[in-house]
């Protein structure tokens, strides 16, 4: 089977949806995560107010909004590729699954918090300690959507961790993935970070130390995870198909990595080799993410992917599009003169 | 191999307990809390582009003053609460019911892509708006206003769509596809409503923050508020549009509304006068004689619209009853040719879940009971705490209870069907009896007791399965006296 059309042309569409909306999803949510975590760290070092602290800060709100808005998307089709799976993970994780909502809250808010002009005059580890919070609400979030991926792929455990009533699904893989995840959204925010401030030497070679220390920790998580891989997993990763992502994944990697290590000769040319090789390798890396579970599923039944409707969706999908360019373009434009 | 198989026709899924309170409050909770919110949002929008035009024509000196303050709580409040109160219901209702939301994105994810596309501008706009809003001209404000305020009622369009088929399919049924569904009688009067609705509520919330601008005059704030209440006027036609709704909705429904569940007739009177309330005072004290209101009066008619606005999808939710998605899945999960096929087999045969607290019943027919309360009866009651079955049945006699779960649906119509056989009947009767007892430590099972079985069957079968608005099966000829 090729993914992604081995099930069928309509289950290829919406596998392509999946992986391109969560792609982008992907990208803001690493800039919240390591923004929120960075604002903490700068905190406790009682130097927060640099430029690239203060990008974070202003910037954060906006991208967790984002974040939220882009997460519909795959939230809605990963419901209509894997129903079932999806569905018994969030009643098995129960009110602990749904803690995600007001965690998210409380992070929103925090963020807001850091950016008044109250928490301005602040001492730093005060400003440290609501960053902190953001931070670990959405450290929450991330471990959460974590277990209830790999509770998906487990339907041998459902009916014994229904009967013990549990709200919390361990296992070993969790640690490992939860980390690659971690470490792979510090360059991704890095990079988006590196573009609004190209022209600040100074934030771009801290930058720098930020994605080159992501992109070693996702080296040690991913091989630890792929380690840690039951055959059955392993398998579609190992076949034709999944070296050859895999190898994209290697690839955009490499050139993200050689884009930050060439960042302080030609920040710009550097910053578009980092962001190309970023957008091979989480597209690349959601594919692979995602062989495991197609190939343990079934095609999209045809009453469902008969549903109507796609036509006009992808008439909005690009006029509106349209839409929010023109209206950027048009403020920005009158901005800048 | 997934649990129940993806192929099957009955998915099973685990089924959570929320102690004393039934599952229709918890989502109603979150549900009013969000449709409160998202409809703030909404009639947010339009406010705004009426005060920014207001402005802008130099109509209204301290329009812009309000807008920039009023734009910055709509974010705070609907980009934040709003916006994951909307995740959270999708999260809440696969709790409450996974398959009724499979259902609505089976058969509309397109339509909610559409609305994801609209939420996507929605929060383009606002957020150039407010990070650019006050260093643009008012023409670019303007456009980045109108294009927030129409993005967010689209989605409110898309999504009253999708809403309004839960009660009234109609084409759907017959095989017209999404857009025979989502194009629903009811689609109309229930998207001009909510408009309508969404105003009200941006206006009062407007005058809440007017009150909180304490630099300006009180005759500027009441000039303000004046401005404000026009988005009152239009609740004028709250109660044609409610006419045309209920004149749309099934016969049944209607019925419940208009006195057939009193309960529901209470809750169409908290609507309506709440409304009637505020829609009076709007015409009278602001439109008419366009007097001040301080921010407690303020206060409390957004407090009264909250009590209107729930009292509403209290109506909305109810009315659909026995259905989730009406004519073609009932409240409990079960659609109806499930129903038919459950009554000859069983209905937690196949269940894969245990029980958490199997230990706790001292037979095998109890635990039946257990299963079939969990997958029958728990979406919409407890044992205990809330629309408690032992409050609703405690006092039945066994005939009582034996007949009127095998009837259930003619016990009362805005029941669903007994959706298994002779032996379930008897085994969640015997659940009940013994919960209202105290659940003693001893039991007798009545599994092998053939008489009664008998005896529920033929109620069963007079039932039929139908729900409960439809004809009762006719009943079977008299036997032809014997020839002398």
């Amino acid at each position: 089977m090729t993914f992604p059309f081995g099930h069928g042309t309509t289950t290829g569409i919406y596998l392509i949806l999946y992986v391109v909306t969560l792609a982008l999803h992907v990208v803001l949510l690493s800039y919240v995560l390591v923004g929120a975590g960075w604002l903490a760290v700068a905190g406790l070092r009682g130097r927060d107010d640099d430029p690239v602290s203060r990008t974070f800060r202003d910037w954060l709100p906006f991208a967790l909004g984002a974040a939220i808005t882009a997460g519909v998307a795959p939230l809605l089709f990963v419901q209509v590729l894997y129903q079932q799976r999806f569905y018994t993970a969030n009643l098995l994780l129960s009110h602990r699954w749904m803690a995600v909502v007001p965690a998210l809250i409380v992070g929103f808010y925090a963020l807001y918090l850091g950016k008044t002009a109250r928490a301005a005059a602040w001492p730093a580890r005060r400003r440290a300690a609501v960053a902190s919070l953001a931070a670990l609400c959405f450290v929450f979030v991330a471990w959460s959507w974590t277990e209830n991926h790999l509770l998906a792929l487990r339907p041998e455990v459902w009916t014994s961790m229904y009967a013990a009533g549990r709200m919390v699904h361990l296992e070993a893989m969790q640690a490992p993935r939860l980390l690659l995840w971690l470490a792979l959204a510090a360059p991704v925010a890095a990079t988006v970070a590196g573009w609004q401030l190209a022209g600040d030497a100074a934030a771009l070679r801290r930058l720098r130390v930020v994605a080159l220390a992501g992109q070693v920790g996702a080296l040690g998580a991913g091989a630890w995870l792929l380690a840690l891989l039951p055959a059955a997993w392993r398998a579609p990763v190992e076949a034709t198909e999944g070296v050859v992502w895999l190898a994209l994944v290697v690839a955009g990697q490499l050139a993200a990595t050689a884009g930050w290590l060439w960042a302080p000769r030609a920040p710009r040319r550097a910053l578009a080799l980092a962001s190309a090789g970023l957008v091979v390798a989480i597209l690349a890396g959601a594919v692979v993410r995602e062989l495991i579970r197609w190939h343990a599923s079934s095609p999209v039944p045809a009453r469902v992917a008969a549903a109507g409707g796609m036509p006009v969706f992808l008439f909005f999908f690009v006029g509106n599009a349209v839409v929010i360019t023109l209206l950027i373009r048009g403020a920005r434009r009158h901005l800048t003169g | 191999m997934i649990l129940g198989s993806l192929a099957a026709a009955l998915p099973f899924y685990p089924v959570n307990d929320f102690g004393p309170a039934m599952k229709g409050m918890v989502i109603g909770g979150l549900g009013i809390f969000h449709v409160f919110l998202a409809q703030f949002a909404i009639g947010g929008g339009l406010l705004l582009c009426y005060f920014q035009w207001l402005g802008q024509t130099g109509r209204e000196p301290h329009a812009r003053r309000f807008l920039d303050g009023y734009f910055k709580i709509l974010v705070l409040i609907s980009f934040v609460i709003g916006a994951l109160t909307g995740v959270g219901m999708w999260f809440t209702t696969i709790q409450v019911s996974a398959r009724t939301i499979g259902v609505m994105v089976d058969e509309f994810h397109w339509i909610w892509a559409i609305e994801w596309t609209f939420f996507c501008l929605e929060v383009a706009a606002g957020y150039t708006f407010l990070r650019w809003g006050d260093r643009l001209p008012d023409r670019i404000r303007l456009r980045l206003l109108i294009a927030y305020a129409f993005a967010a009622w689209m989605s409110l369009f898309w999504i009253n769509g999708i809403l309004a088929w839960q009660l009234t399919p109609g084409g759907w049924l017959d095989g017209g596809g999404v857009w025979a569904g989502f194009f629903n009688p009811s689609f109309w009067p229930s998207l001009l409503y909510r408009t309508v609705v969404a105003m009200a509520l941006a206006a009062l919330a407007a005058a809440i923050v007017i009150n909180t601008m304490g630099d300006l005059a009180r005759e500027d704030k009441r000039r303000l508020i004046v401005r404000a209440a026009h988005f009152l006027a239009p609740m004028a036609l709250m109660a044609p549009l409610g006419l045309w709704y209920l004149a749309v909705i099934p016969a049944d429904s209607r019925s419940w509304l208009l006195g057939g569940s009193i309960a529901m007739t209470m809750f169409v009177g908290i609507a309506a006068g709440a409304s009637l309330l505020i829609g009076g005072y709007a015409a009278v004290g602001l439109l008419m004689q366009r007097l001040y209101i301080n921010g407690a009066t303020a206060t409390l008619l957004l407090a009264l619209a909250f009590g209107a606005t729930g009292a509403g999808e209290f109506v909305r939710e109810g009315a659909r009853k026995p259905f989730t998605v009406r004519g073609y899945l009932y409240s409990n999960s079960l659609t109806p040719d499930e129903v038919a096929t459950l009554r000859r087999t069983g209905s937690v045969v196949d269940d894969p879940y245990p029980l958490r607290d199997a230990a706790r019943y001292p037979t095998a027919q109890l635990q039946t009971g257990a299963k079939v309360y969990r997958l029958q009866c728990s979406v919409c009651h407890t044992m205990h705490g809330a629309n408690a079955l032992t409050d609703l049945a405690g006092t039945w006699t066994d005939a009582q209870l034996r007949m009127n779960i095998a009837e259930l649906q003619h016990t009362k119509p805005f029941m669903p069907p007994f959706a298994g056989d002779a032996a379930e009947v008897e085994a969640i009767a015997q659940l009940i009896r013994w919960e209202t007892a105290g659940a003693p430590r001893r039991w007798p099972d009545t599994t092998g007791d053939a008489a009664t079985l008998r005896q529920i069957a033929a109620w069963l079968d007079e039932a039929g399965t139908a729900p409960g608005g439809a004809p009762r099966p006719a009943p079977a000829a008299p036997a032809a006296p014997e020839a002398p």
